[in-house]
């Protein structure tokens, strides 16, 4: 299968990241000869990505984090019919079980089923104080129309790698 | 009542809330680093302004036009507080609506404001930008 990387970044992630990587993500975009409303579909993602491994990437004990084992991911590559992206960050082992049933209930929902938790989130969920709604999540799934890939790696006491997969189709819509 | 103007950045929209000159926008890249921080000094203005309206008994109609190229999950969160808002003015006789625009193809956005004007129960009126 031919792969083509639009983006690849491995290391420490800061706000101005998510400005860089998405300045990169929308020039490598507008030259393939893509819908409008998939090059879209395909930046909010990455939006929500970049934005997840900001302000959720945790780190659980005093020591040296920076190294490779810890750095954030992210990468957006272009396959023969489909765009994949692929985002990970460090957490803190306390926070993977809400974490898999959150994703393994939006994997487990069809459109409606996404829909209405996107109401009941938007509607009575709070805004954390870093300014997080809970609708990343399920903004994706909604988005991309696939199940979300996800991995969680053990890296110490108590820190994990997570990791996610999302899958964009080019003839959705 | 003075307006409000956000000069738009890489990460936050322009906002500008004009009502001398009957102007209401809100424009561009919506993903601040912090959506509380950004957009609750817009909800208050808009709470002062109906405040304002009402002690003068005005029923002026305007529209506020929402033109977002992109925009994170939370801000979604915030546009929905924002039409909840507007609806406070339709429920005391001030005609509201909200033109709500997308570029031709970009069926996400159509989808997102047809939700949003559900919940609200504001009037929307769809623009197509091509």
């Amino acid at each position: 299968m031919e792969k083509h990387i639009l983006i690849d970044f491995s290391g420490k992630f800061q706000f101005e990241t998510i400005e860089f990587l998405l300045g990169q993500a929308k020039e490598k975009l507008s030259i393939l000869e893509i819908k409008i409303g998939l090059r879209k579909k395909i930046v909010n993602i990455l939006i929500e990505c970049l934005e997840n491994i900001y302000k959720y990437t945790k780190f659980g004990i005093e020591g040296d984090y920076s190294n490779i084992n810890f750095f954030s991911k992210i990468s957006l590559e272009k396959t023969n019919d489909s765009f994949i992206i692929k985002a990970g960050n460090t957490i803190l082992n306390s926070d993977i079980e809400k974490l898999k049933n959150k994703i393994e209930k939006v994997n487990a929902l069809n459109r409606e089923g996404l829909q209405k938790f996107y109401q009941e989130i938007i509607n009575d969920g709070k805004i954390s104080d870093k300014g997080s709604a809970g609708l990343g999540i399920i903004d994706i799934a909604m988005k991309s129309g696939k199940p979300i890939v996800f991995n969680f790696t053990p890296k110490n006491e108590k820190n994990s790698f997570y990791e996610i997969k999302i899958e964009i189709s080019e003839n959705i819509n | 009542m003075e307006q409000l103007l956000c000069e738009a950045s890489a990460d936050t929209p322009k906002v500008l809330f004009d009502p001398a000159n009957k102007i209401f926008e809100i424009s561009g890249e919506s993903r601040p680093e912090n959506v509380k921080v950004f957009y609750e000094p817009v909800l208050v203005w808009l709470d002062n302004y109906l405040a304002e309206l009402k002690a003068q008994g005005k029923k002026e109609a305007f529209v506020l036009k929402m033109y977002l190229e992109y925009f994170n999950s939370s801000s979604a969160k915030y546009f929905l507080y924002i039409a909840k808002k507007i609806f406070e003015f339709v429920s005391c006789g001030i005609p509201v609506t909200i033109e709500w625009c997308y570029i031709e193809d970009d069926e996400d956005m159509k989808e997102t404001g047809m939700e949003m004007e559900k919940m609200s129960k504001v009037q929307f009126k769809y623009t197509v930008i091509l």
